[in-house]
């Protein structure tokens, strides 16, 4: 399996492709590159050797499964061989896509170009894996984001759920899923809990003073140089993208569903810490 | 990229006549359209958005622009008002806001022909979003300037002295308000038809041929094939297909509750 991985780091790497003239004695060639891993010409990364990298996988993992004595030993490793045979499988199905080439033109339409057959077998292999092995986060967040391409934002809202993103980490990684949801999914905002309520309880709750708590106790404790780191991140936080998106995506979503909007925009708890410049520098 | 405009842009919230509220219109008007161009005109925004996120932040930039510019108290004699030729600015306005409504309702209908219409629909929600959100910004500011202007010149024929804006600008005005009108028809009817094309049958089958392929397909594909060893084959991938399908339905019954009208 380590051949396997190391196989598919090397056919995604672009130094394993040469480059090739595009005219040949007098023709041209179809593809710009030559693998010096199977010597084809290719593009990029190498169609043939992601399509060997996928089948050696699902050998292995076939074999895997159907060795009872691999099947009883598996529990009592750190990591099922299988998920991460699965992740190898959904990613070079992924790349065969051409889903790459899309995020580097977000102009264009999301799946225009891209094939819709390899895509959806991808999302098959990473959710039935998931279905074996809850519990892997980056299983779980790849998901996520590949139902929001597709469409189901409900079901990757299920499948958020269960990552427990709280707290401080929240500032972070909600975006993964919150960002510009509502233009994706109102109809997620209409359930009993509004959706951007752990956003907001988190935000109000760490800003409502305007000097953090903590920095009292490292001034009583001796601690006077992480007062300056936490002043810092209190500021970082105040202005953070995240913050912005909470709000407008509230708002966005009340106004889409016609409900009433409680507050003026400079009402807002969570924005009035903000100063103009602040609304200056989240412009940029 | 999370970048977006404070959304407070919603000229039809104030129902007040008093000048200080014109004031205050006018100047955050002018805010937004200053700030909005700024970002606009900035060589990195338009690789961060997509090219419907792009014609709806310009449109919100010209209808801001539009309306600072025909809120704004005129010069005028009496007689010269009517006849006098809009400024370019207000021109190249209503031109540039025509351009992307039809980019935006272009956007929506287009996909390419090989992917199935519904997929491409589904997939690509955040544009109707876009178009939803120009048309009804369009239309709120057509019934905010309209309203505005039966307010000034109902008020001023008493007082005797010439109020409102130029009889050109409401015109084009309420030529973009059909147009938004149009497109608004337009997004619901594409709801309308999703809901119905996925209360029709046969979508589980449709969705393992879409990523399964055919019978011979299926035969000829290695990769299909290890695909199929994997996931338990068409029977196994039934119960992901319709978790599939249910997420969409939901997504569209969530799309059908949202608000078309001004």
């Amino acid at each position: 399996m380590l051949e396997l991985k190391f196989r598919y780091l090397l056919t995604t790497c672009p130094q394993t492709l040469s480059e090739v003239p595009s005219v040949v004695d007098g023709q041209r060639q179809p593809l710009p590159y030559r693998c010096r891993f199977c010597s084809n010409p290719a593009s990029s990364p190498c169609e043939e050797c992601l399509k060997t990298v996928i089948l050696s996988a699902v050998a292995t993992h076939q074999k895997l499964s159907a060795d009872p004595e691999h099947v009883t030993a598996i529990p009592l490793l750190d990591k099922d061989p299988r998920l991460d045979l699965s992740m190898l499988i959904g990613l070079s199905l992924l790349k065969l896509s051409g889903l790459q080439h899309r995020a580097s033109n977000p102009s264009q339409p999301p799946l225009q170009d891209v094939s819709t057959p390899r895509l959806l077998q991808a999302v098959l292999v990473l959710d039935t894996q998931l279905r074996e092995t809850p519990d892997d986060t980056s299983l779980r967040l790849l998901l996520v984001q590949l139902y929001l391409l597709l469409g189901c934002a409900s079901y990757a809202y299920q499948l958020w759920t269960p990552l427990d993103v709280k707290r401080t980490i929240q500032d972070a990684l909600s975006p993964l899923f919150f960002d510009r949801i509502s233009t994706l999914a109102p109809g997620l905002f209409q359930g009993s809990r509004p959706l951007m309520d752990p956003l907001r309880s988190y935000y109000t709750h760490t800003l409502r003073d305007p000097c953090p708590i903590r920095v009292w106790d490292a001034f009583s404790s001796g601690s006077y140089t992480s007062i300056i780191d936490m002043a810092e991140y209190d500021s970082r936080l105040r202005r953070s993208c995240t913050l912005v998106m909470t709000v407008v995506e509230e708002r966005h979503a009340t106004r889409a569903l016609g409900g009433k909007l409680n507050l003026d925009l400079d009402g807002d708890p969570l924005v009035g810490t903000c100063t103009r410049r602040d609304m200056i520098i989240w412009s940029r | 990229m999370t970048y977006k405009p404070p959304k407070d842009y919603k000229p039809s919230k104030l129902q007040d006549v008093l000048a200080k509220e014109h004031a205050y219109d006018l100047e955050t008007l002018s805010r937004i359209h200053n700030s909005a161009t700024t970002i606009l005109h900035d060589k990195t925004t338009a690789a961060h958005l997509t090219c419907a996120e792009h014609a709806l932040y310009t449109s919100t930039a010209l209808l801001s622009g539009l309306l600072s510019a025909s809120l704004s108290p005129v010069p005028r004699s009496s007689s010269s008002s009517s006849s006098a030729p809009l400024p370019t600015s207000v021109t190249a306005a209503v031109a540039g806001l025509k351009t992307t409504l039809s980019t935006l309702r272009t956007a929506v209908l287009a996909h390419s022909p090989a992917t199935d219409e519904t997929f491409a629909s589904l997939t690509d929600m955040r544009t109707l979003s876009a178009l939803r959100d120009a048309s009804l910004a369009t239309r709120h500011a057509a019934a905010f300037l309209l309203a505005w202007h039966e307010r000034e010149t109902t008020g001023k024929v008493k007082s005797g002295a010439a109020g409102g804006c130029h009889k050109d600008i409401l015109a084009e005005m309420k030529a973009l308000d059909g147009i938004a009108g149009k497109a608004l028809v337009e997004v619901r009817g594409r709801i309308k038809a999703l809901k119905g094309r996925l209360g029709e049958g046969g979508w589980l089958d449709r969705l393992l041929e879409w990523t399964f392929g055919n019978e011979e397909e299926e035969e000829k594909d290695e990769i299909v094939r290890g695909v199929a060893a994997l996931t338990g084959g068409r029977g196994g991938a039934e119960e992901w297909a319709g978790r599939v399908l249910e997420s969409w339905v939901e997504g569209v019954k969530g799309w059908g509750m949202v608000r078309m009208e001004v």
